[in-house]
């Protein structure tokens, strides 16, 4: 209600383009810290206010909702997305998603996934040179720099562009930095590309640089830990694990990555009763 | 002036070329697509709709097996139906059996043999699960399943019924069956029967799928899984289902590849099966008729991010020559394909830190083995390759063709993609699917063939150029089962080195290899000791074996 009354307030208030800004961070927090509910209601109240909002507040929006297990809202949300910015292939692309995954006969969802197709080509060739002209356009401006390059990364692994990829990654986290709040979901893409190449101490020494920054990111509590498994450190381990855990918040997939984590390490350390506990939380929320 | 640059150019081109030349490594794996010279036709059809029937994308079984008993490596290729019938009513249908004429070249033998098989077939499993020295196979396909009986005279009888392996199950009645096995859970000396079922599927109820308005064939996420089954050899040519008695029916997953290992060395064989986009299941054989599911406590439920990964061809052998089975899943791409190395009584997956994850986060596979393809002592890892969707250009942008993959054990933990230094027929791209391993040519070098969507399939006979020695080591049970499956080897060297290797036909994805065992020797003529532990837990040795040789080993 707090949060409420602050947004509330920050809205009477605004100025400048970029006023949302320390809103959707504020959301984004309380998502990286499992609290959908809140960033959800923060967000509706924040478009409801403004539905011109860049395409991003509109993501993550959906983002929560679809962490609410309440996908109907979240295609909704997409819908007034879309009508705010009808030629945003992100939303495009992310409400058709959600439709499809809804009802696969709905011809809505295939329409929106052939728009979005045209603004978005899915290959990782055309989403490099999109990327490319992008990145071109925003010199300067640091936050979309960061996920350009992301995803510019994302595609040159994909292509098994091994190099390009990192020169990509090594970008965005130069421009994560700059940030004035760091964004950990990017950089976490940078650490499991280096862990895929075996450089897992540097990976790690990004791991450091997330948790300084953003210490209840559940992730990198996990990567944190699975590094110290594989050095033997069982019992700090399991720490770093239940931390990852406890800020897991509603996130289904993050919970059973840290279950999984527990109920094996427990097991390795001869604790059977504790891995049993993992396990059947597994067994019991396993769709 | 533009000749002196153009002469100035080549030389800079000349100087950067020439170096790299020198440096090239020599080609350590070598394989090379025979099959125009083998005489084999055969060309899979999965009689591909524009509906996009799930059934369509996952055919892929295959067998390399001797099944006349002459000392050379015979295949049989698992075939289609007419959908929707499902019906073989065409011989561009018909499985083909075909034998190894000993010359490089194969005869169709499906008509004499009376395999040709019925319904829309999957994958298939081969041993002799009578123990009268023929090996028989067992066919796993959609809503039926079959038994042929060897009969030891070039023919096969049909003796699903009387077995009594018809596969259906008590309360889903008939099931999608896409792998089958066999090991010997119990130790009585005969061998029993596993059979991996994958989702509930009816072309009546079938969703419509589409991505973009382009028909695609459906993600597991739009079907229910099935539970797999057991079926207990009673040694008199039937079978019992003991799948709900021995814990293995209380699962359900989307069950794609089966592989057979005793990872806890307790004497009892234990079993992996790799599920679509589903946890992974390892059955602990507990050594009393029932197993218990031990994937998430042993760390091979899922991928190193804790995420279910799209599980298809498996293999569980020992990589790293610590005695102690690993195993080898092939995925998706984006998944990685997990490499899980056995500790004892659970694994550590080494995925990143072998090297795998880095050549496999790009690729789909079906197909999978670990296998010494250069006799240096290391097995390496084989993916036979080929996106899911046969339309994902348009879905995708992504090639639904794919060269296969091959992957050199550097002997440190790591692993190397030589694939492309592997021929020039190892780089064509296809619709692979199934693989199956064998010495087809009986020279030490193990073989690959792979099934091929809509094209034959690709012999690769193994050319690595290496002197290596080799061994294959070939079991013949009294007291165990006859094929000797699940009987474990340790073969040392002079100097100590130890090799480590067990008896099993169940590798990849839909497939069944050779059941003789191989070891790759590396640069000794001889193996100082083999020592052999039976299923029936007779310890056998044997010491002073020259290398270079098919060796028979009748247990004692």
């Amino acid at each position: 209600m707090i949060a409420v009354s602050v947004l509330l307030l920050a809205l009477t208030g605004q100025a400048g383009p970029a006023w949302h800004e320390p809103h959707l961070l504020a959301a984004k927090n309380y998502l990286a810290r499992g609290d959908s509910d809140r960033a959800a209601e923060a967000l509706e109240i924040l478009l409801s206010a403004e539905a011109g909002l860049p395409p991003e507040v509109h993501l993550t929006l959906m983002d929560a909702w679809l962490k609410l297990d309440r996908a109907d809202k979240a295609a909704d949300a997409g819908e007034r997305a879309i009508k705010a910015h009808p030629k945003s292939g992100p939303l495009l692309k992310r409400t058709g998603h959600i439709l499809f995954r809804r009802s696969y006969t709905n011809p809505r969802a295939g329409e929106l996934l052939e728009n979005a197709s045209r603004i978005l080509p899915q290959d990782p060739e055309a989403a490099i040179e999109a990327e490319r002209r992008a990145l071109a356009l925003s010199a300067g401006n640091d936050a979309a720099r960061m996920q350009i390059c992301t995803v510019l990364a994302i595609a040159h692994d994909k292509l098994g562009h091994a190099k390009q990829a990192e020169q990509a990654f090594a970008e965005a986290l130069d421009a994560n930095r700059r940030l004035r709040s760091f964004d950990p979901n990017a950089a976490l893409e940078y650490v499991q590309f280096l862990v895929r190449q075996s450089r897992e101490q540097e990976a790690q020494r990004i791991v450091g640089e997330m948790l300084h920054h953003a210490p209840q990111f559940g992730p990198a509590r996990l990567e944190r830990a699975k590094y110290l498994s594989a050095q033997g450190e069982n019992e700090k381990a399991i720490s770093e694990a239940l931390s990852a855990l406890d800020l897991a918040g509603d996130d289904p997939l993050q919970q059973r990555a840290a279950h999984a984590f527990l109920a094996r390490t427990y097991f390795a350390l001869g604790q059977e009763e504790e891995a049993q506990k993992h396990q059947r939380w597994i067994e019991e929320h396993q769709k | 002036m533009r000749l002196i640059t153009a002469a100035a150019l080549a030389l800079v081109l000349a100087l950067c070329v020439w170096p790299q030349k020198r440096t090239a490594p020599p080609p350590t794996i070598v394989f090379d697509n025979v099959v125009e010279r083998t005489g084999i036709s055969f060309a899979l059809d999965n009689c591909v709709t524009e509906r996009k029937h799930q059934i369509e994308t996952m055919i892929a079984g295959l067998a390399v097996f001797d099944y006349d008993n002459d000392g050379q490596l015979d295949l049989y290729f698992v075939n289609g139906a007419q959908i929707p019938q499902l019906a073989k009513n065409d011989p561009r249908y018909y499985n083909r059996l075909y034998r190894n004429n000993g010359d490089g070249t194969f005869t169709d033998t499906t008509e004499q043999a009376g395999v040709r098989g019925e319904g829309f077939g999957m994958g298939v499993a081969v041993a002799d699960y009578d123990n009268d020295g023929w090996q028989d196979f067992y066919l796993a396909g959609v809503n039926r399943n079959q038994l042929f009986h060897n009969n030891g005279n070039g023919a096969f009888s049909d003796v699903t019924e009387k077995a009594g392996v018809q596969g259906l199950h008590s309360k889903l009645g008939k099931t999608w069956a896409i792998s089958a096995g066999w090991f010997d859970y119990d130790n009585d000396g005969d061998l029993d029967l596993f059979v991996a079922n994958y989702v509930n599927w009816s072309i009546e109820t079938e969703p419509v799928c589409k991505v973009e308005n382009i028909p695609a064939y459906c993600s597991p996420n739009s079907y229910e899984g099935q539970p797999n089954m057991l079926f207990r050899n009673n040694g008199d040519g039937t079978f019992t289902d003991v799948s709900e008695a021995s814990g293995i029916g209380k699962y359900t997953g989307k069950g794609m590849g089966i592989a057979f290992a005793d990872y806890d060395n307790d004497g009892f064989t234990d079993i992996f099966v790799s599920n679509d986009t589903y946890r992974h299941f390892l059955f602990r054989n507990k050594g009393n008729g029932t197993f218990a599911e031990t994937a998430i406590l042993s760390g091979v439920a899922y991928n190193e991010n804790g995420k279910s990964i799209a599980g298809m061809g498996i293999d569980f052998r020992d990589v790293n020559n610590d005695g102690r089975p690993d195993i080898f899943v092939v995925a998706m791409i984006g998944d990685t394909f997990p490499l899980f190395l056995n500790r004892g009584r659970d694994f550590r997956d080494a995925t990143s830190a072998s090297g795998v994850a880095k050549a496999t986060i790009g690729v789909t596979a079906w197909g999978s083995g670990i296998v010494d393809f250069d006799n240096d002592g290391f097995k390496d890892l084989f993916a036979s390759c080929a996106a899911i969707l046969d339309n994902s250009e348009q879905i995708d942008r992504l090639p639904a063709e794919l060269p296969p993959m091959v992957l050199r054990n550097l002997g440190n933990g790591g692993f190397s993609d030589v694939s492309a230094q592997a021929g020039p027929t190892f780089r064509v791209a296809a619709r692979h699917r199934g693989v199956a391993f064998g010495d087809l040519d009986n020279d030490g070098r193990i073989d690959a063939v792979i099934t091929r969507q809509h094209e034959k399939p690709a012999v690769f006979l193994n050319r690595s150029p290496a002197p290596n020695h080799w061994l294959l080591v070939n079991l013949a049970g009294t007291k165990s089962n006859r094929d000797g499956l699940g009987a474990r080897i340790h073969v040392t060297l002079p100097g100590g080195r130890v090799l480590y290797n067990h008896a099993s036909t169940s590798v990849g994805y839909s497939a069944s290899s050779d059941k003789r065992v191989h070891f790759g020797l590396g640069s000794a003529e001889v193996a100082d000791k083999i020592e052999i532990l039976w299923p029936s837990g007779i310890r056998q040795t044997l010491t002073g074996v020259k290398a270079d040789q098919v060796l028979t080993v009748r247990e004692q």
